[in-house]
């Protein structure tokens, strides 16, 4: 086994200088690739927190119905999303699934404790199901938590990007506050006083730790989530009823969507899609998204031409090499995959190495330059998927690029010098 | 029998035309031989050592080896044979150039997964054998023809092989190194290995035990030396 792992890395070391080509083709390529992905994820970023809502297309989302009081405080808002309205919309054709938020009916504040300052501010909470926000929730004991009602530790809760927003561009930048990223947020404890506000207090109001479980884009508030459980808890505590301030109906497909928004209109209550985008900025969207798509395409061609001659050309450099080990008795098969390790590796190294490079990059971008454009806030922002994408194509391109070189040597006789 | 080749065919198409080198071709070599194998440039010769040691194969016909039949559409089985059993000189040498002598000596080793002390011990007594010892950390392009015949020697015998193929095996070489070589394959024999060469050398052709002379791929004529023969048989049995 040592002898073939020896073998394995003279194949390794062979052919040195077309192995720096391709590796350093896939790193600059891997570079390209992983810049346009980051800048089209900030563009996409910020035409969604800009001009969008966050409403996905095959969602609904259900509010109270609109007022119609003649008068700034009236009694006679519009009709209110209770378990009746829940159970009409579910029975509407085209629904799925509901999910409500329910409103903590208390009055609420929170206390942030500094080493010896304490901060004090009045909220809203709102309660949201698990299976709703269980995607945000950061760790195992957390989901769990909420899953199951546990709050030994401290009740769960997720902060909406809204509300991040709202203190980074409002508060922090007022009052030179330090900004807060949503990836960091997690893990913070501080205190809720339910019961009790600046404003008021319901006789029994008591504290409770809170430990922060991530942030969600998917509830728009400015106020604090909290598992569904707890805040039917709270409400039960102070006799308070259960209302629901909104509901996100997902619909079978999104050409439901119009069908059952009218539906929900019908039951005197508000309903809003994602249709919040201009034409004009979908189609800029849509171009941006276009150009850096060929961009990446170019990208990976070019590389792919590249690669593909180069590691052709490595193979046939060294035929004479494999020639030898054949009649001196390797396997085609310890061959084929001596020479296939060593450009998966290659390829692996080249996109590990490009990856490194441009995070460092981008993390220095964002450090140093302050990108002054009005509400942009350029981010490290790559999903796993196109990560991935970019690992297995570096990986895949020189191996695969090999193959015909090395299904042409294999094809060759060993009796002809 | 340690090797027996039963009615081998082989052709070859050139310019689209079907030209048959070995034809019907009947062939058997026993241990402790010499065998020569003589004949024009092109009667077929090469071929047939080619086709002994796995690296081309017959349009018909069997090989067998140890009364064994040897699957020769098995890429496994053939390599497997060409390294353990099977020793290789080439009249190109075919050594890898970029490498040390010990390395290309050790080369065949390396593909069995098999290099420990001993085997390096041994690949330093077949250097010391064919007088290369100091050349052992050289590279092997840097060495002369004669020298490269040595090193590819000394490689051919690193797995100690039962059979060594050796093809014009002193071409390339001067007199005084012609018969270096011939002293290490007679001592060859006399260890009860079978040497097949393809030769036109007269010197290597009167020590041989069997000589076959081929001509358009057939074996036209057999001198068999039985006084040598007897004498190696004696000293084994």
């Amino acid at each position: 086994m040592i002898q073939k792992i020896y073998l394995i890395l003279k194949e390794l070391a062979g052919n040195k200088f077309i192995s720096f080509i391709v590796f350093s083709v896939i790193t600059i390529s891997v570079i390209i690739t992983i810049s346009f992905l980051v800048i089209s994820s900030n563009f996409n970023s910020y035409i969604k927190h800009n001009f969008a809502t966050s409403i996905p297309p095959d969602e609904i989302l259900v509010k109270q119905g609109k007022s119609k009081g003649f008068f700034l405080f009236s009694e006679n808002s519009g009709r209110p999303i209770d378990e009746e309205a829940l159970k009409k919309i579910k029975s509407l054709k085209g629904v799925e699934k509901i999910n409500p938020v329910i409103a903590v009916a208390v009055p609420t504040s929170a206390t942030i404790s500094f080493f010896t300052f304490n901060y004090r501010s009045d909220l809203i909470c709102a309660g949201a199901d698990y299976k709703f926000v269980e995607k945000n929730l950061t760790t195992p004991e957390i989901r769990q938590a909420w899953k199951r009602g546990d709050y030994e530790k401290g009740i769960p809760v997720l902060v909406p990007g809204a509300l991040i927003d709202s203190y980074n561009n409002g508060l922090a930048a007022a009052n030179d506050l330090p900004e807060i990223v949503p990836e960091k947020i997690a893990g913070l404890k501080f205190k809720i006083t339910f019961g009790l506000s600046s404003l008021s207090y319901l006789p029994g109001y008591f504290e409770k730790q809170a430990i922060i479980a991530g942030y969600t884009e998917k509830i728009n508030l400015t106020g604090l989530i909290i598992p569904m459980k707890a805040a039917q808890e709270i409400n039960g505590h102070f006799g308070k009823e259960n209302r629901y301030i909104f509901a996100y109906i997902k619909v079978k497909d999104h050409k439901w969507t119009e069908s059952v928004k009218k539906q929900i209109q019908n039951l005197k209550l508000s309903a809003e899609t994602g249709t919040s985008l201009s034409p004009q900025i979908i189609v800029l969207q849509r171009s941006v998204n276009y150009f850096i798509t060929v961009m990446i395409g170019l990208v990976i061609t070019l590389a792919s031409v590249a690669v593909a001659l180069c590691s052709a050309t490595a193979v046939w450099d060294r035929i004479e090499y494999y020639r030898i080990l054949r009649i001196l008795g390797s396997t085609k098969i310890f061959i084929a995959f001596t020479i296939l390790l060593k450009n998966a590796l290659s390829g692996f190294a080249a996109f590990w190495i490009g990856f490194s490079v441009i995070k460092k990059i981008s993390i220095y971008i964002m450090n140093s330059l302050s990108l002054s454009i009005p509400g942009f806030k350029f981010q490290w922002i790559l999903q796993k998927e196109h990560l991935f994408a970019v690992a297995i194509v570096s990986i895949s391109l020189p191996v695969i690029s090999s193959l015909p070189a090395i299904m042409r040597m294999f094809s060759s006789k060993l009796d002809h010098s | 029998m340690l090797l027996y080749l039963d009615n081998i065919c082989k052709s070859y198409k050139i310019s689209g035309e079907k030209i048959s080198v070995l034809s019907h071709l009947n062939f058997s070599a026993q241990r402790g031989e010499i065998i020569s194998i003589t004949g024009r440039s092109g009667c077929g010769k090469t071929t047939l050592l080619n086709i002994i040691n796995g690296l081309c194969r017959p349009d018909s016909g069997n090989i067998f080896f140890h009364d064994k039949k040897v699957p020769l559409w098995c890429d496994i089985s053939m390599s497997s044979l060409r390294n353990k059993k099977i020793g290789q000189i080439f009249q190109t040498f075919r050594l890898i150039d970029n490498e040390t002598v010990l390395s290309n000596v050790l080369l065949p080793a390396r593909i069995k997964g098999k290099v420990n002390k001993e085997v390096i011990e041994q690949a330093h007594n077949l250097l010391k054998d064919t007088g290369l010892w100091m050349y052992k950390e050289q590279k092997a392009g840097l060495l002369s023809g004669g020298q490269k015949q040595r090193v590819a020697l000394a490689r051919a015998l690193i797995n100690n092989p039962e059979i060594i193929l050796a093809d014009e095996p002193t071409a390339n070489l001067d007199n005084d190194t012609s018969k270096e070589i011939f002293n290490i394959l007679i001592n060859l024999k006399q260890q009860g290995r079978c040497i097949i060469i393809a030769t036109h050398d007269p010197y290597m052709l009167k020590l041989a035990d069997k000589t076959y002379k081929m001509e358009n791929g057939k074996i036209l004529k057999s001198d068999v030396k039985n006084t040598t023969r007897n004498r190696l048989r004696n000293s084994h049995s």
